[in-house]
Parts: C-alpha cells; structure tokens; sequence
C-alpha cells in the first residue's frame, strides 16, 4: 500500500514537472485535468499491483508531450515565427548567421586573415620591398638583378636582401610518383634569412645549397599537407619539378606565405639563373632606419656603383604589411565614394527615415540599430569580396591579378551602394519607434486613370505605434512619405488580447 | 456551407470514441489503447477546431475526488465524423461499441 501511495506522489511529481511547460494563463486548468484524471485512476484501480503503478507513471509521461502541445503547437510557431521575423534582432541575428556562414564556407576566412593579422614573419614591420616607380612599363615591380648583388655588397642600411623571380604558370612537381600543380617562386638563399622564418620539416636555404645541389626546393605547409599528406619522409625522396631532377630540403610553416599565398614550391636560384633577369626585390631593413632614408641611400648606392641618375624615376621601400593591407585602403575609398552618393539621399528627406521619438533612448536605439546592420552588411560584402575573389599578394604575379584585384573592387564598390541602399529602403520599411517591419500594407485611394497605379500605401506597425503612408507619385506639396504616430489609445487594437477576445 | 475537416485517422478514432459516451482523457485511452501523449494534444486539437466540447463534472458527481473534464462531440463534429467514417471505413470496427448509459 506503501509503494502504491508513492507511486501516486511520483505520478503527481510527473505531472507538476510537466505543467511548467504549459504556458502559465492554462497551467492551472491544465493540472486540475490532470490531477483528476489521475485521482480517478487512482481511486478506482487501488490493486496495489507494481504493473499498475508502471502502467499510471507511463500514461502520466504522456503530459509532457500534451504540455509542449500547448507551448508550441504549429499555429503558436508560426505566429511566433512571423512576429519575430519582423523584430530587428531577427534581421541583426540573420545577418550573424550569414557572416559566420562565410567564415565556415571559407575555412575559417584565410585571406581575410592573411591581410589583417601580422605576417607571418619575424619582425615583419622591418621587412619592405623595394620597387622602380615611375617607369613607363610593367617593369614597375622589379629592378635588374645587378642591383641586388650591389645592394648586398654596399647598402648599410640593409640587414640582408634577396631576390626572386616569379612566374605566373604552375610547375609540375613529382614526389615519389605522386604529381602536383603548384606555384612556384625562383628566390636567392638569403630569402628566408630576409623573413627570419625556420622550418618545420628539414631546413631552409643555405650559401652552400647552390653548388651543392641542383633545383633544390622548400615546400609550403600546404603544399606538403595537401598533395603529399604531411609524409615525413618527403625530404629524401626522388623529385622532380618541371621535368628536371631535383631535392626537397624542407617544408615552411603552416602560415608563412610570400610573395602569394599560390606559391607552393620555392626553387633556389643562384646567380648565373638570375642574371640579366629583372627580380622583385625584399629586404630586411636595420633598426631604426626610416623608409625615405633606405630609398635616398639604396639609390645613392646604385649611382655610385651602376651610374643610374633615377632622373625620371626613383626607387620606392615599402613595408611589406602596408602592402599586404593595400586592398583595404582601396575598399575604404570605395566605401566612402558610396557614402558620398548615399547620404545625401538620406539627408534630403526624400525617404522619411529620421526617428520620430522624442526620447534619446528611442534615436539611440533607432541609430544604432541602422549603424549595426549597415556595418554587418558591409562587413558580410567585404569578408565575401575578399575571400571569394581577391588574393593577398606581395608581389603581383602579372595582368591576371590586377584584373581580378580591379573586379574585387568594382564588386565592392557596386555592392556598397546597394548594400546602403537595401539598409536604407528596411529602415525605411520599419517603425519609427519600435523598429519593427511594418505590416498590412493597404492601397490608399483609388487606382488612377492615366498611370494605373494608386495614390499611396498606407503601412501599420504590428505594435500599433503609428502608420507610414508612402505616396506613389511624387507631388510637390506633400512629402513622399509620411509617419504619423497613433498614441496609446490604439494599443488595445493591435495587442494580441484583444485579436483572441474579437475570434472568441 | 462550411465544408468538414478531414481529420487524420488517431483523430478520427477518438472523435468516434467520444461519440460512442467514453468522455474522459483516460477513458478514451483505455478503450482506444493510444498513449497519453497521443490522446491529449488530439483531444486539445479537436476542442479547437470545435469538434468537440469540454465541460467540468459537477461537484455533486465528484463526491470524494476532484472534479473530471469530460468532452462531448459538438454538431460540426458529429458531421466530420460522418465524413471520417466514410473516408476510413474500417474505423467503425475499430472503434468500441456504444457504451451503455449509466455506467
């Protein structure tokens, strides 16, 4: 008898546990239901027999599913889902989603990192290319090898300089009969000197790698992970690379990338594969010395040594992290390029856009939310235009990469505009006060006979805060839109009660 | 005229259950054999599509225990039950006999 009266206070436990999920205006009817259905169970089956008290725990379980019934039956989600659509956290928590949506696409946003972290170099803020402007062709980018070896033998302001020359086709790359197409870069042994970077797997170049071997090779992380599957024994396996034998003596941290994040291969060069070339040049410049000051004495060298006067040209040092994060100062200018076009459009009034509450807290929060979305919208467009089209570079790899890096920014700038655009017109679509999307949308008027269109839409916040009617056709004595704000008196129209007290 | 709902067949079985005078929650799921998780949000889906009706046992007929609510199938409900019945020919032998008045 004992356990038959627990088993009715477990039932009961059940039961109360259970009516927590009802919602709390049917909670009480709910358990009256209940409790009745089971006093009555239990009143007329006292056996005392356990397969009873099971078969009672097992129907009282039931009252969870009955009770998540009442909390999200499919009306009660809908409904729920349709207003929390129109709330501005939907729309700021869809945009969210949205830009961590990319950030999985992309594997975590590389390139976006690439430009915004520190290189992956020591000491990067000392190491600068050093570049010919003012040189009517594409040899902009690189100087003749002659000058490297001067700059090497003279320059006191150098730590240490290196050359390397770049193609824009990949090399075919064998290792132990596996086969690869990747980027690769002809570069001098003192390069990895020139970015203080170590090997993970093997070493890097040495002086005495050019006489000793033939096409000896440092592989990137990528390289090695992707196409030989991280093999440790790599280094003493038969190479070829472009046909040609040749010995891989390392592989380079994960990631360390230079002059593009394409190369694969680093192919040491010596002199005589160098000479007559032009090569981009990077170099690790001593403490302390400022850039103007390293071209002014680079220059002075080369003119003592070399007899070039730079009449029309001169050399240019320039930090290699400014000019990873090159890109951005170009998206800037674009972005602020369709911040000229926009906002007089939002000043001119044409839209209606500015609050109408006269409570600080109200234009804060008016403001910040058109200040969050337009900054997540540019954000998703810019993570999406760098990750997805352009590549961070050093050193460009020729026309290909100003042609993709002139349509990154044409993307950009294109979709800056509509972007400010689109956050300008759901702002606009939204009430004043709550910031909610405006709903019930009713035609104002009568369809016109000349233009087959109608005066106005008339739109009304779900929350009963006031009514934007938007005219059709411009008239020059009234606005294109209006808000007008209905006071607490129409609260009780649009509240939810009063909807259930009309349908009963 | 408002055409009649098509119910799926739980529904429609304890729809007919109901209209054979088994009124309770656990009545209906020990004649029907359903599950209490089944019976109840199809009993709560039937009051509010108004195909059945619930009302509190009176006190007097309570005596020593609390009050029951009991359900009873409303004019639109019998009319889709005839459709039901139609649509599931099977359900009326599946469904109990009428039970007999004062029990």
């Amino acid at each position: 008898m004992k356990d038959w009266l627990n088993t009715f206070r477990q039932c009961q436990m059940i039961l109360r546990t259970a009516s927590w999920i009802v919602p709390r205006p049917a909670r009480a009817g709910w358990r009256k239901e209940w409790e009745a259905e089971l006093a009555y169970a239990w009143k007329v089956s006292q056996t005392g027999e356990p397969s009873m008290g099971r078969h009672l725990h097992r129907r009282c379980c039931g009252a969870f599913l009955d009770a998540a019934w009442y909390r999200c039956n499919r009306e009660d989600l809908r409904h729920t889902g349709r207003n929390w659509s129109q709330t501005p956290a939907f729309l700021l928590f869809a945009l969210v989603s949205a830009l961590l949506l990319f950030a999985v696409a992309s594997g975590n946003l590389p390139r976006m990192r690439s430009i915004l972290l520190s290189p992956p170099y020591g000491d990067p803020q000392r190491i600068a290319t050093v570049s010919r402007t003012g040189v009517i062709n594409s040899a902009e980018w690189v100087v003749p090898y002659s000058w490297v070896e001067i700059w090497r033998r003279h320059a006191q302001t150098l730590e240490a300089v290196a050359g390397y020359s770049w193609r824009a086709q990949a090399s075919a790359l064998t290792i132990a009969e596996q086969h690869a197409k990747v980027g690769s870069v002809r570069v001098e042994e003192s390069l990895f000197q020139v970015f203080g970077v170590k090997a993970v797997l093997g070493r890097t170049f040495q002086p005495s790698d050019a006489q000793s071997f033939h096409n000896c090779l440092v592989l990137s992380y990528e390289t090695w992970r992707r196409h030989f599957s991280s093999d440790p024994n790599i280094l003493r396996k038969k190479t070829t690379i472009d046909g040609q034998e040749a010995r891989v003596i390392g592989v380079l941290p994960q990631r360390f990338w230079f002059p593009s994040k394409d190369v694969g291969v680093w192919w040491l060069g010596d002199g005589t594969s160098f000479s007559g070339d032009a090569v981009g040049v990077v170099a690790r410049l001593r403490p302390q010395v400022t850039d103007r000051w390293v071209e002014w004495a680079l220059q002075r060298d080369i003119s003592n040594a070399d007899g070039e006067r730079f009449w029309d040209s001169s050399l240019q040092v320039w930090p290699v992290q400014d000019r990873i994060r090159q890109p951005l100062i170009f998206y800037a200018l674009a972005l602020c390029v369709a911040l000229l076009v926009i906002i007089p459009v939002f000043w001119s009034g044409r839209l209606n856009l500015r609050p109408r509450c006269a409570e600080v807290v109200g234009a804060c929060r008016w403001w910040s939310f058109f200040g969050t979305k337009s900054f997540l919208l540019l954000l998703i467009l810019l993570v999406a235009v760098v990750e997805f089209t352009a590549e961070p570079y050093v050193f460009p790899s020729g026309k290909a990469t100003f042609i993709v890096e002139s349509v990154s920014l044409w993307i950009f700038s294109i979709g800056c505009l509509f972007v400010l655009w689109w956050s300008l017109a759901d702002q606009q679509s939204r009430c004043r006060v709550c910031l909610r999307k405006l709903v019930l949308p009713a035609h104002i008027g009568r369809s016109g006979c000349l233009l087959l269109g109608w005066v106005g839409t008339e739109l009304a916040c779900p929350e009963g805060h006031g009514l934007l009617h938007v005219t059709e056709t411009d008239v020059c004595w009234l606005d294109p839109s209006q808000w007008t704000r209905l006071d607490e008196s129409w609260a009780s129209l649009f509240s939810e009660k009063s909807e259930t007290e009309v349908s009963g | 005229m408002e055409k009649p709902l098509r119910l799926s067949h739980t529904s429609a079985l304890i729809l007919q259950t109901i209209s054979q005078g088994y009124r309770y929650g656990f009545d209906i799921m020990d004649v029907t054999g359903l599950p209490s998780g089944t019976v109840y949000p199809a009993l709560r889906r039937l009051e509010r599509d108004q195909l059945i009706q619930s009302k509190w046992e009176s006190e007097a007929l309570a005596r020593d225990r609390p009050p029951r609510k009991n359900y009873r199938v409303t004019a639109w409900g019998n009319q889709t039950l005839e459709g039901a019945v139609k649509r599931y020919p099977l359900l009326e032998r599946l469904a109990p006999e009428t039970k007999a008045k004062g029990r």
